[in-house]
């Protein structure tokens, strides 16, 4: 008796459930439905519009996987030394140093972009693409979720490795980043699909729209004529989807130890 | 061979123990100078980092401090706390505080409770139906840009800023189910039993049990929450089109950007390290709670 009702609750909730992630799924899939539409008829015509007609995405499609592949790339090289630093280097301030990462990780974008700006001033890298590329490259996310992953790493490995070689760089690729594969893979997910994702930076350090992103495009999109922005959206979605489905099992299996 | 090795391992123990004093591993054995000069190795490692850090972050973050505390660019009167009191007085500053701190206390609560309710039922009750938790997950993949079209179709012709509550709740609630459930993996299952002889119904057992259990994830996934409502920016800018949004859209953030815009340095200087302070304040009590919770 209170078996069946306990499965008709289940069932109940499922539904509840079920219903909520459709909702949750349909921004994406009224965006595909859309694109494969001209005046309410099923058409390719966007898609055609789009690529042979609209000469400003290809040029800003080029900045975003130009943009996302730099930064994650080289945040990840970057976030890898400066985490292997935090976990075996040992000297006086590393406690307080480590707190200012995470701090500096929690400041949100718009406190940064004056301190940004004044910087790339300096070193005369406005209206450039590096000074895109470059801030964001030195971003402490990387660094903080690299290192709280490698505290649960096996330090033995390590140890044994010191007494046949000093090398930093023979270890690290030797017997640190096999033990962090999955951890990377996620952390260049996170790292790939918010460069791709950028809005403030390419609005406020760089001048002309040929050195703008993708996410600009949109946010023009009274400029452009007949229905080439869902096209586009869909076009947009795409290649952060393909990453997440090839490394979709790393992805939440790394970030159960964040 | 083998225990020279071993005693040249012990040496180096001893070194790592006595890693904070410098002094100490300097004048000791060649195993500990060995040690000494793989700790420099090492420390050359955070190199690009920190200098990143302090040409991009640091250095800069120095100057904004300046410039909140001088009256303008050319003088360069020193002026005490005017250009701060200057800011609060301002009644976009006032608006835009109001509103964003108005989405973290409604925004981040609803993103919240959402998510509890969701990671708690996907793996208990509905564990048979975890797959439906990757329609959840995904959004958050999904960049803001190319939804934004969809959401303004949806909402054509309303005037509120729901839109925007909705879209920051369907982008964040990824990573907060994520963490959660990955609290929730860990727990034994032991502990579910005893409960359940003692008679303790779902719901009371997830509230008693569970709830305090991943209490540590539940602060930082709350944490994380309020520092990605400060991201908002980019989600309303995209979804308003304009820098100039209506007056419940308008955020620091949009605050923040025009005047950056407008290059007014000393406004500019003095809200960011104003907000900066704000977040510093949020990380500092989530910490302090955190550990109040642990002991």
């Amino acid at each position: 008796m209170s078996k069946a009702k306990g499965k008709k609750q289940v069932f109940l909730l499922f539904i509840v459930v079920l219903a909520a992630a459709i909702i949750f799924l349909i921004p994406v899939a009224a965006t595909v439905v859309q694109s494969l539409q001209t005046d309410g008829v099923l058409s390719l015509a966007g898609y055609q519009e789009l690529l042979l007609n609209c000469f400003p995405f290809y040029q800003m499609f080029w900045n975003s996987v130009l943009y996302a592949a730099a930064i994650t790339v080289g945040a990840i090289l970057i976030s890898i030394l400066a985490a292997f630093a935090f976990q075996f280097a040992q000297f006086r301030a590393k406690k307080l140093l480590y707190i200012l990462y995470i701090v500096l990780m929690m400041m949100p974008l718009q406190v940064m972009v004056l301190p940004n700006y004044i910087g790339l001033r300096e070193l005369g890298l406005l209206d450039t693409r590096a000074a895109i590329i470059v801030p964001l490259v030195f971003s402490p996310l990387g660094t903080v979720v690299l290192r709280q992953y490698m505290e649960g790493n096996d330090v033995q490995v390590v140890e044994a490795a010191r007494l046949e070689t000093n090398s930093c760089l023979r270890i690290m690729w030797h017997c640190v980043l096999p033990q962090l594969r999955v951890c990377i893979y996620a952390v260049a997910l996170f790292l790939f699909a918010e460069a791709w994702n950028l809005v403030e930076q390419p609005i406020l350090y760089v001048r002309n729209d040929d050195k703008r992103n993708l996410s600009i495009f949109f946010s023009q999109m009274d400029q452009y004529e007949g229905n080439v922005l869902y096209p586009a959206a869909v076009l947009f979605m795409l290649p952060v989807f393909l990453w997440y489905l090839m490394y979709h099992r790393e992805l939440k299996e790394g970030l159960k130890y964040q | 061979m083998g225990v020279k090795s071993i005693s040249k391992k012990k040496t180096k123990d001893v070194s790592a123990e006595k890693k904070n004093d410098v002094s100490e591993i300097s004048k000791g054995s060649s195993g500990s100078k060995k040690a000494l000069r793989w700790n420099t190795r090492c420390m050359l490692c955070l190199v690009p980092s920190i200098l990143g850090l302090i040409v991009f972050f640091l250095v800069p973050f120095a100057r904004v401090l300046y410039y909140s505390v001088i009256n303008n660019q050319f003088q360069r009167k020193f002026v005490w706390f005017d250009n701060y009191v200057e800011t609060l007085s301002n009644e976009f500053f006032q608006l835009a505080m109001k509103n964003s701190l108005l989405l973290i206390a409604v925004g981040v609560s609803i993103l919240l409770v959402l998510a509890i309710v969701l990671s708690f039922l996907l793996s208990f009750g509905l564990k048979k139906f975890s797959f439906l938790r990757d329609a959840f997950i995904f959004p958050m993949l999904v960049p803001t840009a190319a939804v934004v079209l969809v959401w303004q179709q949806f909402f054509s012709g309303l005037d509120s800023v729901l839109p925007v509550y909705l879209l920051f709740i369907w982008k964040n609630i990824g990573i907060c189910i994520i963490l959660l459930t990955s609290a929730i993996t860990i727990i034994s299952p032991e502990i579910y039993e005893a409960a359940r002889m003692d008679g303790a119904g779902a719901m009371v057992m997830h509230w008693r049990l569970t709830l305090p259990i991943i209490a540590p994830a539940v602060f930082f996934t709350v944490l994380l929450s309020i520092m990605n409502s400060f991201r908002i920016f980019k989600e309303s800018f995209l979804y308003f089109g304009t820098k100039y949004p209506p007056d419940y859209g308008y955020t620091l953030q949009f605050y923040l950007n025009n005047n950056f815009l407008k290059f007014d340095y000393q406004t500019l200087a003095s809200s960011s390290v104003l907000t900066a302070l704000l977040v510093l304040a949020i990380v500092a009590v989530g910490f302090r709670l955190q550990k109040r919770y642990e002991v």
